[in-house]
């Protein structure tokens, strides 16, 4: 038999410069987050001051090499604040996104592989959810669960279960109809082997790229719930809590809302353009 | 339709001997950096009058010369080299001044019709703006724009012009469209036209009458043709000279007569030897050393297979009575074009689809007519190897597991093995065990397709049904994955159902078949019979198509024609 | 929502205001710097604008719905009462002319002010007074219009028995009716044509006719009311400083809920008064040359209810320490400013029945972490908590939608019980469900209630805490009701304020209450705004008020 040549490769050179400049981007990005899941693991590593215990006398102090982003009116740390805020931040999101991803996933698949009623049913129903502005959702959701960071979490998740069931039936109804799940009947699959074994997986790189782009959705929702009195009650370390609190300082000490909040841009950022990055395929 | 007399390139008298276009050391980089090109230092003339053909596979960048000559490259792609038309530098032209060359006095004509047409305008609009754009003072007047086009369409061969005007796009076929496309082309007279692949997307039966057009409007317009195709057979048919391209490089350059006679280079000799149309015999030395067919019944029995889709006036009748039989361990081969059911009947022999009457017998069993869990059992003895390994493969999966799937999905043996089985197929289909961990995207089309005929072979079926296996592939491939379906039925005594619009390839590779058109059974029989003696006039259409190897090869090597 | 729902939110707010109104008059007695005293030199003259700027504004206006601290400041510009508590905290006629009883306290004669009208037109007089009183103190069921809470339930009926005289009748003896008339912000007295409409037209302040210095000229639902002078206005209380119209002519009270915007409008001069000046800000301000009025209402002390029917809170040993752990002068120091004072008590030092009790709650983490053992709150959690049985001692609390300052105080008093072992969980509630959540009656009931209610006489601590009334604590001894009860019955000031000082001293050595500070009405207003005071409540008092060019 002939021997078979590989495929050819040349294309991966064809435009260098751009790639270069998008992965400068994207290792940025990756740092950001590297270095905030870091937070939300270890917090202990990055601070010594603890977010809860303040130093009265040391109230309101600006940033300083003592106080990277300076104290509040309890004279806590602002920095040990962000840190451990990222937990709390990073958890709840992720809570949100899996919600999301995971309800969102069953109905957008169910609805798009079986199609027929099941679709039309499902199809509308997603349309309403659709319909009502996301935010707008989740505060009905937790003003009926009562306030708390999980019910916060549950509240952001369900509003973003229709923009996963979206994505994820239209992917389904692309790939149940490409040949290779009619040659996994034709091997002997049935129904469910097809869907969880090959329809499943195909959708996973579009979904993979929402879940990040939702992840940074989330963190901002969440954090705009707590902003609102819907989320984390005092003295939580909590980013949405902590903008909340500085506001009332922000003319004299502007950091209690910067440090957080600039924080809380970059992670969202960075976010984003890791989404970019997945779903553009690296 | 008169020659384009004065305008600023359009000086030079027929007669002159001087190129009209001249290309001179063309290299396009598309990373920027010319030590990495794509293309490399292509050079050739096409004279007024003349067709040249650009030969070569997918990826040897004869896409890209063309896009190079017509200025269609993004502005990062970096370009060297010269190319003169009409004896003017057009690569440095600004893209202002060569606009008025593009479409006025070089004519383009795109490979799928359907995708260079506004769908949601009519075509009279479409023709009337190319009018327009034109500038022509022939087309000065509106008024006369209803009476040039259908005109137009007349001279392309187009039956009912004045309907064909009033359509949209999708109320055409795609043979209609490509002769618009063709009117729309000449209709700005321009002196040189580019068609690239301009049949690979239509019927064999159309391709020929689209060719015999281009090649008749040539004559009579004076036009020069630069021909872009993968098919040597067709190039060295057409035109005057021929250019083999590889890799971006040009490995043989002259003209078509020459080319075909005296390769210079190994690829082309490659190229010539595995072009099914100059070697129709290729396989008949391995077929013959199968066993003789000892069943006594068929491996698969067709019969009097109806089918119909939709109702009311929507009701298309795909198959009206089909029915043919494949001896064990012999290849029958389905022919027609799109439309002609004999995918439809594919699906229906795999059961994917229910007839509505007939019989589908497979080791015995009645396919069509049995219960879901006895189909799954029946299946087991009949598998498909799709056309476009591209997509018949789970992109997500690796090697080891697309060819385990179905022994899994049946139970067959234990982890181990079925391990030992799946490394055994790849062997066969010629890849070894360093395949087993790469995904299916890893893989070139030809390495696809291996991996798929060893998943539809895991489970050792009896019969394979090959939906137009090959014809996402290249020449050079494409008779390796023949050389290996061959070898495996030898091997196996496997019986394969053969569904081509390629006679070429059926002449090769099957030992009966079937033509089928608009669901009716033409012509059945034997592959000699057949094509010595079509007694049906779509037959004999059919095989027209194939293009005439005139120039028979003399010293193809027949190392090729067995493994290597 | 129940009629006793109703009635204690009123009342929460009422007292909210009243507080306030009380703790001003004591600043005022107490010759706190903040009052606007210092304008004696200049000529006061009339005419110009002021923008008041509020946390809150209500959506709608019926008297019953006036009794937060918030409404109270901008209702008690244009209504007026019978009674007032002026600067000292005594009760002193407005409206009326003053009163008289008969010996068992079960008939009040009072006096009517002659020639004042509404501003509709309406003359007031024994008839329109008897009317508002059988309104307040009854309600009228027909119309859904529910009686004010905090009138006592002996009450049976006014009359007018002459042209300017009014006869109230008890059902039972109540000697200090008048004092509790006077204390309850929802009994001011409007005008016949007002007080005859549906409740729901009462609440359109274009309904509202009353009798005080301004009128309403227009008003937006939760965002805005202006107020014009009347110009024929010529019944001032007795302390006012000048009789005649007022003399601001227009004041535009808006609703700005952020605490940072309304300094930030005060600072830039698009304000000149504004309600609940953050403490931070305050000492900034005063160096800005603002004035800054923290006015303390009788009563009016920060601090919890312990709901003592509650989970853990039975256990006085626990409830002690809880009291213990609070460092409150760590609370001042950190979120106040000097003008603010630690609780002595259940009610502040400027109140005239007040006890120091501060040495039986005051900071001692020792003794509070010896208690919490005895009790047998000796494990602990991975975080440090106390467990007994498995279960962390923790207490679970709604910061006070009312209060801006109640995060703040509960944060650090979260810090310092976590050092003796004891959790403070803070949860979030929204305005609409704050009441509904912290109600008495809810079940299981919440630990811990905020509460920072004036009380312009000891008879509120009877409304607060007797198990037949408001029952803030949830399940408090019967010795507690036996002493609230005769507070209520007892005929003189000198009795009630002796018997006022054994229902503190109980509660605090039964440590039902956890006193943290006392709470001012706190206003900022500019430098050029003389002659603004408070009065017994506190209510900020305008009338006085003129704008220095």
């Amino acid at each position: 038999m002939v021997a078979l040549s590989t495929v050819p490769r040349a294309r991966a050179r064809l435009s260098l410069p751009a790639l270069t400049l998008r992965n400068a981007y994207t290792l940025v990005a990756a740092l950001i987050i590297l270095v905030v899941l870091a937070w939300a693991i270890v917090p202990g590593l990055f601070t010594s001051h603890s977010p809860y215990a303040g130093i009265t006398r040391e109230q309101f102090q600006a940033p300083s090499g003592a106080h990277l982003f300076g104290t509040d009116q309890f004279g806590r740390d602002v920095f040990a604040r962000v840190v451990y805020g990222t937990r709390s931040a990073v958890l709840t999101a992720l809570v949100a996104v899996g919600i999301g991803l995971f309800a969102g996933s069953l109905i957008g698949l169910v609805a798009g592989f079986f199609g027929r009623a099941v679709d039309a049913v499902l199809g509308r129903l997603i349309d309403v959810l659709l319909a009502i502005p996301a935010f707008l959702l989740a505060v009905i959701v937790v003003v009926s669960l009562g306030f708390a960071t999980v019910n916060a979490a549950i509240a952001v998740g369900a509003s973003s279960v229709a923009v996963f069931a979206r994505l994820i039936r239209s992917e389904a109804l692309r790939v149940k109809g490409l040949p290779f799940v009619e040659s996994a009947y034709l091997v002997g699959g049935n129904k469910l082997q097809v869907l969880f074994g090959h329809v499943l997986p195909n959708t996973y790189r579009s979904v993979l790229a929402l879940g990040v782009l939702q992840f940074g959705i989330a963190i901002i929702n969440i954090s705009a719930l707590a902003f609102l009195g819907y989320g984390s009650p005092p003295p939580a370390a909590d980013w949405g809590l902590q903008v909340a609190n500085g506001k009332d300082f922000l003319y004299r000490y502007p950091w209690l809302v910067y440090a957080p909040g600039i924080v809380m841009v970059l992670t969202v950022l960075a976010l984003n353009q890791l989404n970019k990055s997945i779903s553009k395929g690296r | 339709m008169t020659s384009a007399t004065g305008n600023p390139v359009g000086q030079l008298p027929e007669t002159s001997t001087a190129p009209l276009l001249a290309v001179r050391d063309l290299t396009v980089a598309y990373g920027g950096d010319l030590d990495a090109p794509t293309v490399s230092g292509v050079s050739f003339t096409v004279n007024p009058g003349e067709t040249v053909a650009i030969v070569g596979e997918s990826g040897s960048g004869k896409s890209t010369v063309v896009n190079a000559i017509l200025k269609l490259l993004d502005s990062h792609v970096a370009v060297r080299g010269n190319v003169d038309f009409d004896g003017r530098e057009t690569l440095r032209l600004r893209e202002g001044e060569f606009r008025k060359l593009r479409g006025r006095h070089i004519g383009f004509v795109p490979q799928d019709p359907t995708a260079s047409l506004n769908p949601v305008r009519r075509i009279d609009r479409q023709i009337f703006e190319a009018y327009q754009i034109s500038g022509l003072p022939e087309y000065a007047e509106r008024r006369a724009y209803h009476q040039h086009a259908v005109d137009l369409l007349e001279s392309v061969g187009i039956l009912d012009p004045e309907r064909a005007l009033l359509s949209y796009p999708h109320q055409l076929s795609g043979g209609q469209l490509q002769r618009i496309l063709i009117g729309i082309a000449i209709a700005q007279q321009p002196r040189l036209i580019v068609a690239d692949e301009p049949t690979s997307a239509l019927d064999v039966t159309i391709q020929k009458t689209i060719l015999d057009l281009l090649d008749r409007l040539k004559g009579e317009n004076g036009l020069s043709v630069l021909l872009i195709t993968h098919d040597l057979s067709l190039a060295s048919e057409r035109s005057d000279k021929v250019v083999v391209l590889r890799t971006g490089e040009i490995q043989e350059y002259g003209s078509s007569t020459e080319v075909l006679h005296h390769p210079t280079s190994d690829y082309t000799r490659e190229l010539i030897g595995d072009v099914p149309s100059l070697n129709l015999n290729k396989f008949t030395a391995t077929k013959q050393l199968r066993s003789g067919s000892t069943a006594d019944q068929p491996a698969l029995t067709v019969t009097d297979v109806h089918k119909t889709f939709g109702r009311g006036e929507h009701r298309t009748e795909a198959l009206k009575g089909v029915s043919f039989s494949i001896e064990s361990g012999r290849t029958h081969a389905l022919v027609g074009e799109s439309g002609s059911g004999k995918s439809t009947l594919a699906r229906i022999i795999l059961r994917l689809l229910d007839p509505d009457a007939g019989q589908v017998l497979v080791g015995g069993q009645d396919v069509a007519n049995l219960a879901r869990r006895e189909l799954r059992e029946a299946r087991r003895n009949l598998q498909l190897l799709y056309q476009n390994p591209f997509t018949s493969l789970d992109p997500t999966y690796k090697v080891a597991r697309l060819i385990e799937e179905p022994l899994v999905r049946y139970q067959v043996g234990t982890r181990a093995e079925r391990r030992e089985k799946v490394s055994e197929l790849l062997g066969v289909v010629g890849l070894d065990d360093s395949f087993l961990r790469r995904r299916a995207r890893e893989l070139s089309g030809g390495q696809r397709q291996r991996v798929a005929i060893a998943r539809a072979l895991s489970l050792d079926p009896k019969v394979l049904v090959l939906d137009e296996p090959t014809s996402a592939l290249d020449v050079i491939v494409q008779a390796q994955i023949l050389q290996v379906l061959t070898d495996l039925q030898v091997e196996l005594n496997l019986s394969y159902l053969f569904i081509s619009h390629d006679l070429s390839v059926v002449r090769q590779f099957a030992d009966t078949v079937t033509v089928l058109q608009r669901g009716e059974a033409k012509e059945s029989g034997t592959v000699e019979e057949i094509f010595s003696n079509p007694r049906n006039d779509y037959t004999r259409a059919l095989i027209d198509s194939i293009p005439k190897s005139i120039h028979t090869p003399p010293d193809v090597p027949k190392v090729l024609s067995s493994s290597g | 929502m129940t009629f006793e729902l109703d009635r204690r939110n009123l009342f929460s707010l009422g007292a909210l205001f009243a507080g306030s109104g009380l703790l001003a008059a004591c600043a005022g007695a107490s010759g706190s710097p903040s009052q606007g005293t210092s304008d004696v030199n200049a000529q006061p003259k009339a005419g110009g604008e002021i923008f008041y700027l509020n946390a809150f504004e209500n959506a709608g206006w019926a008297q019953s719905q006036v009794g937060s601290w918030h409404a109270l400041q901008v209702w008690g510009l244009f209504a007026e009462y019978l009674f007032y508590a002026n600067s000292k905290t005594e009760i002193a006629p407005h409206l009326a002319t003053g009163y008289t009883h008969n010996a068992d306290f079960t008939k009040f004669n009072i006096g009517i002010r002659k020639g004042v009208t509404f501003s509709n037109g309406e003359k007031l007089d024994a008839q329109t007074v008897a009317l508002n009183l059988n309104l307040v103190g009854l309600g009228d069921s027909s119309r859904a219009i529910p009686r004010v809470a905090n009138i006592p339930k002996v009450y049976k009926q006014a009359t007018a028995v002459s042209d300017y005289e009014v006869e109230v009748a008890l059902t039972d003896p109540f000697p200090a009716f008048i004092q509790q008339l006077a204390g309850s912000s929802n009994a001011a007295i409007l005008a016949p044509a007002t007080i005859k409409l549906p409740l729901a037209e009462q609440s359109d302040l274009k309904n509202t006719f009353a009798t005080g210095p301004w009128v309403v000229e227009s008003w937006k639902a939760g965002k805005e009311v202006v107020l014009k002078r009347r110009d024929d206005y010529n019944w001032p209380r007795p302390d006012a400083k000048h009789t005649g119209p007022a003399y601001l002519e227009k004041i535009t009270i808006q609703q700005v809920s952020q605490n940072l915007l309304r300094v930030g409008a005060l600072e830039s001069g698009q304000a000149q008064v504004v309600h609940y000046t953050q403490p931070s800000a305050e000492s900034r301000l005063q160096g800005e040359g603002f004035k800054i009025i923290n006015a303390f209402a009788s009563g009016s002390v920060w601090g919890l209810h312990i709901r003592v029917n509650a989970r853990n809170t039975q256990d006085v040993r626990v409830r002690e320490a809880l009291n213990r752990a609070i460092d409150r002068q760590e609370i001042i120091n950190t979120l106040y400013n000097s003008g603010w004072k630690v609780a002595q008590g259940p009610v502040n030092s400027q109140t005239p029945w007040a006890v120091d009790l501060t040495e039986h709650f005051k900071y001692d983490p020792a003794r509070a972490n010896r208690l919490l053992n005895e009790a047998g709150w000796t494990g602990r959690d991975k975080d440090g908590y106390r467990t007994k049985d498995g279960e962390t001692l923790e207490f679970i609390e709604y910061p006070s939608v009312f209060i801006t300052t109640s995060r703040d105080d509960l944060t650090l008093i979260a810090q310092q019980w976590k050092k003796v072992g004891v959790k403070l969980t803070l949860k979030n509630v929204d305005y609409d469900n704050y009441n509904t959540i912290t109600a008495v009656t809810i079940k299981p009931p919440v630990p811990l209630y905020e509460i920072h209610w004036g009380a312009d006489y000891p008879t509120f601590l009877w409304r607060w805490w007797h198990s037949g009334q408001q029952n803030q604590f949830g399940a408090p001894d019967k010795e507690l009701d036996t002493l609230l009860e005769q507070v209520i019955a007892a005929k003189t000031d000198a009795e009630v304020y002796s018997l006022a000082k054994k229902v503190q001293q109980f509660v605090i050595e039964n440590h039902y209450f956890i006193p943290v500070h006392e709470f001012p009405q706190n206003f900022s207003a500019a430098g050029n705004l003389k002659g603004i005071s408070t009065d017994g409540y506190p209510r900020i008092r305008l009338y006085d008020a003129w704008l220095d060019a």
